[in-house]
């Protein structure tokens, strides 16, 4: 049996399409052979995705306003200078 | 019009005075920054500090921006530099060894349990709301050298490559360290997750 622990090393570069292609064969002829490898890799490709379909909040205004003020006094004093 | 033009547009017309040049990146890319830094630091008022002092330092350092990297590449850069400190205060675990990321015994003996049992769509498990804290809480755990590489990479989709370039670190490192980080997260969320919340043995 090959070594797992190995091919888990790998796992994640298969999934970025980083992997070298003879590694992608013999990683994915083990999937095929190996049930807990499968849902080693099915579980690590949903967490993956689970994080990078996440979206971000909108600035809220009142961090929108202090910011503003901030780099207005700031560039105010860049022009005098 | 492409979003790097706009850049480009927006960089050179900042660096000669214009605020409200510098202001359209403020909100191109503020919602990513402040999202980085809650996710690096955790609490989310001093997230929102170093936020505002991102792009202060971005203001100040504009002329530096040589447009060799992307725009959101070199503020991130910043805001993980502002956010150092944070980060090293956690030094406690600071290492992720694979022992710690991998099933356990069980998998080299063909059993399988709950770490490895098949996970449902997270989705139809959790509501959304707690399925969100329970990622944010488990990236928390994570030692900083690798949530940083996590969140880069898998929060905020930046490339191995842009990865790097904002941490100054190798390729290699970033690759080894979003591996481990993956499995560690992957295990965290596993007992949630997994359709089986009891030990099992295959026949």
């Amino acid at each position: 049996m090959p070594d797992c622990r190995k091919l888990l090393a790998q796992m994640s570069e298969y999934i970025d399409g980083e992997l070298p292609k003879d590694l992608c064969a013999s990683l994915e002829r083990h999937l095929a052979d190996c049930p807990n490898c499968r849902v080693m890799f099915d579980s690590l490709t949903k967490t993956i995705k689970i994080y990078r379909e996440g979206k971000e909040e909108p600035l809220p205004d009142e961090l929108k306003d202090k910011l503003h003020k901030a780099l207005e006094a700031r560039w105010a004093r860049k022009r005098r200078a | 019009m492409s979003n790097r033009a706009d850049e480009g547009r927006w960089v050179r017309e900042a660096r000669s005075g214009d605020l409200g040049a510098f202001w359209k990146l403020v909100e191109r890319h503020g919602p990513m920054v402040r999202r980085l830094l809650q996710r690096l630091v955790g609490d989310r008022d001093r997230a929102d500090d170093l936020f505002s002092e991102t792009f202060m330092r971005a203001s100040d350092r504009i002329d530096q921006f040589r447009g060799e990297s992307k725009f959101s590449t070199w503020l991130t850069a910043i805001a993980i530099n502002l956010a150092k400190n944070e980060l090293k205060l956690e030094k406690r675990r600071s290492t992720l060894p694979w022992e710690n990321v991998i099933p356990d015994e069980a998998h080299r003996h063909g059993k399988t349990h709950a770490d490895l049992a098949e996970w449902a769509d997270p989705h139809t498990i959790l509501e959304q709301k707690e399925l969100a804290e329970l990622m944010e809480r488990v990236v928390r755990q994570l030692p900083p050298k690798y949530r940083v590489v996590f969140v880069l990479r898998d929060v905020e989709g930046l490339s191995t490559e842009e990865t790097a370039e904002a941490l100054g670190l190798s390729i290699t490192a970033v690759k080894s360290r979003a591996a481990r980080a993956r499995l560690a997260l992957r295990k965290s969320l596993a007992p949630a997750l997994s359709t089986k919340a009891r030990p099992v043995t295959r026949a």
